[in-house]
């Protein structure tokens, strides 16, 4: 199991075209993949569970990733965040 | 018969059967089922989303206009997929026995429910994204969609609150007999769509989807904006006779729409479109197309909630030009002012904005958007044969610094190493007085002039056409106008200058010999009134339009010219 801590820094949060890059990315591995945010977790590969998140700019969420391709997936994830979800 | 109000798009009568596109509420009744019959419920559960994802994957290939409509839709795709909604309908159906429509109402209501109690702008999208996903299920279950499977539409009318351009694509693509929108507007992206494909709609129709029912029969008259459901026999009797004689016009003309446009002493006239959406190439190509002489840029401005980048504008003017196979694209720049402007920039209010921050002004003002735009249409512009044409031009000044901006762009994309249109020709709108009255001095520095008479007409005789105090005093006849026409038509011949109209009165039947007979040989018109503009002037005589052009420059107010084209029309079309 691999965790990392991310800041949401694009200007528009996590509305839902980066819920939508999100979950795309994630589905392409087989690991189970988490998001915690204060305490609250959701499925990090259901479009509901990240809108229900209602991230914005600033918001800290930790990744939790768990299984064969966990690593991969982690970093993919971390990437968008970094990136802005490539909007800015 | 029931009479319902609303506003006609297009001068057509139509009639057909009624097909309701469902927004309102959904209404389930809670049906427990037996153990036995769980795994039937569980199969119709996966046939369900996979109908709606290749549904949902067909829309975006094939029907999706802009990024943010293939985004909503991407975003619906992954609703279906969600592996908590699919949980959760497993549960409810294996474990609490409901039936497959019970258990999606129960999900969906709760989430729809929780989104809206949420009290803020995204949650409130969200919502609109999830009832629109259980709409299509619900539709699907119901098999109320099944008739959009079909090939043919020719006998429906539909019927619905609004309607995306997705679905307004697909509707006419499969030749849908006409449209009754109880909202949306005649400047809505799927209305000007409607409008380009000469489909009869009917707009702002009160109640329509509340008193209409599938398969009512209906009469939808484009002239008076009224929709008759299941009209009595009289009713439909008479409509029966004035579709039929339309009918036989329509395919009279449809002959004339495929072949270039000569007059009858075969004088070539070259009938170019006017545009606003990718989409409406399609349309204008189903008929011979000269090219398109106004390309409205600012709907994808106005399509955006931020201003679209260089990059985002590049690829959609991209797609224009390898589609217009080799055929020429007129680009207008930007030219919104008023309310719109202010959505987008943060302009202060104007009292009078029609002569206010406008067209090339507002361009120039915001030199930064503007470069993005210029650069966007001189790297399309690599892919076929683009002009860039400048709004509201009054004089020379504004000209010369639009166009030493246009060549600092192609400076930076020359630095940059990035292939674009070298020698891509210039015009400018020719709609203000000042313009009219220079017209010598600005030929010397484009290649090509267009009449917006829209505007030409408003700013020439200082009347606001859309003022209802004043509408008598809006005449295009105006000898004014007869006169500012042939003293820049002249102007252009006399430079080399390229001319043309965009303006409404290029497919204004009255207008038409005029604008022949003053040398106007190029119109830029609606792809939907080609054929009808390219039938008429079969039957023109071009140097029989001279000498009506030489009578009523000599006539002294504009009821006199308009009779006497009129009865030149009746003496000479034929």
């Amino acid at each position: 199991m691999v965790e990392k801590e991310v800041e949401v820094i694009n200007k528009l949060g996590l509305h839902a075209r980066p819920c939508s890059l999100i979950v795309q990315t994630a589905s392409k591995f087989r690991s189970k993949f988490e998001i915690v945010r204060d305490g609250q977790k959701i499925n990090g590969k259901s479009i509901l569970g990240l809108m229900m998140l209602a991230a914005e700019q600033g918001a800290k969420l930790k990744l939790i990733a768990d299984g064969v391709d966990e690593e991969y997936l982690i970093n993919d994830i971390e990437k968008l965040f970094i990136n802005k979800f490539n909007e800015e | 018969m029931l009479k319902l109000h609303g506003s006609g798009l297009i001068n057509k009568i139509v009639i057909g059967k009624a097909k309701i596109k469902l927004d309102s509420k959904i209404e389930v009744e809670n049906r427990s089922i037996a153990k036995h019959e769980v795994k039937d419920e569980l199969a119709k559960f996966r046939t369900g989303i996979d109908f709606l994802i290749t549904d949902l994957d067909d829309l975006i290939l094939n029907y999706s206009t802009s990024k943010t409509d293939t985004d909503i839709l991407n975003t619906q795709k992954l609703i279906l997929k969600d592996p908590e909604f699919e949980k959760n309908i497993h549960n409810l159906i294996s474990n609490d026995l409901l039936s497959l429509e019970t258990a999606l109402n129960s999900h969906f209501t709760e989430l729809i429910d929780l989104f809206e109690n949420m009290n803020n702008e995204y949650f409130a999208q969200r919502s609109a994204d999830y009832k629109d996903v259980y709409a299509r299920f619900h539709r699907h279950l119901k098999g109320e969609d099944d008739f959009l499977s079909e090939d043919n539409l020719d006998k429906y009318i539909f019927v619905a609150k609004d309607i995306e351009p997705s679905m307004m694509i697909k509707l006419i693509s499969k030749k849908v007999a006409g449209i009754c929108l109880e909202e949306s507007n005649y400047t809505a992206h799927s209305a000007i769509i409607a409008k380009s494909a000469g489909i009869p709609l009917i707009y702002k129709c009160e109640k329509a989807t509340l008193v209409i029912n599938t398969d009512d029969q209906l009469i939808l008259d484009g002239n008076s904006g009224v929709v008759y459901v299941n009209p009595d026999e009289q009713t439909l009797a008479n409509y029966k006779v004035i579709i039929e004689e339309e009918k036989k016009e329509d395919l009279l003309r449809f002959d004339f729409a495929q072949k270039l446009c000569f007059t009858n002493d075969e004088e070539r006239i070259f009938i170019y479109n006017n545009m606003e959406f990718v989409e409406e190439l399609e349309i204008a190509k189903k008929m011979q197309f000269d090219g398109i002489g106004l390309f409205r840029t600012e709907f994808i401005f106005l399509e955006h909630a931020n201003l679209p980048d260089e990059n985002e504008q590049f690829e959609i003017y991209k797609k224009i030009m390898e589609k217009s196979e080799g055929k020429l694209i007129t680009f207008r720049t930007i030219d919104i002012g008023g309310d719109k402007a202010s959505k987008l920039l943060n302009i202060s209010h104007e009292k009078n904005p029609n002569l206010g921050l406008r067209g090339i002004r507002l361009a120039l003002r915001f030199e930064n958007h503007f470069k993005n735009q210029l650069k966007a249409i001189l790297r399309a512009g690599a892919f076929g044969k683009a002009r860039i044409m400048f709004p509201m031009i009054s004089g020379i000044s504004e000209l010369r610094r639009a166009k030493q901006i246009l060549l600092d762009c192609k400076n930076d994309l020359r630095a940059e190493n990035i292939s674009f249109a070298e020698d891509i020709q210039v015009g400018i709108m020719i709609e203000v007085p000042a313009a009219v009255m220079i017209a010598d001095l600005l030929a010397k520095e484009v290649d090509f002039f267009s009449f917006g008479t829209n505007d030409l007409v408003q700013y020439f005789l200082a009347v606001d056409r859309d003022s209802e105090n004043v509408v008598e005093y809006y005449n295009p006849y105006h000898p004014s106008i007869i006169r500012a026409l042939k003293k820049v038509v002249d102007v252009a011949k006399e430079n080399n200058v390229d001319v043309s109209i965009c303006g409404e009165l290029g497919s204004d039947e009255d207008f038409i010999p005029i604008l022949l007979g003053l040398g106007i040989k190029k119109l830029s018109i609606t792809p939907s009134m080609t054929a009808k503009v390219k039938f008429q002037i079969s039957k023109l005589n071009y140097e029989k339009t001279k000498l009506l052009a030489e009578k009523i420059l000599n006539l002294a107010t504009a009821e006199e010219i308009h009779s006497e084209t009129k009865i030149w029309r009746e003496k000479n079309e034929h």
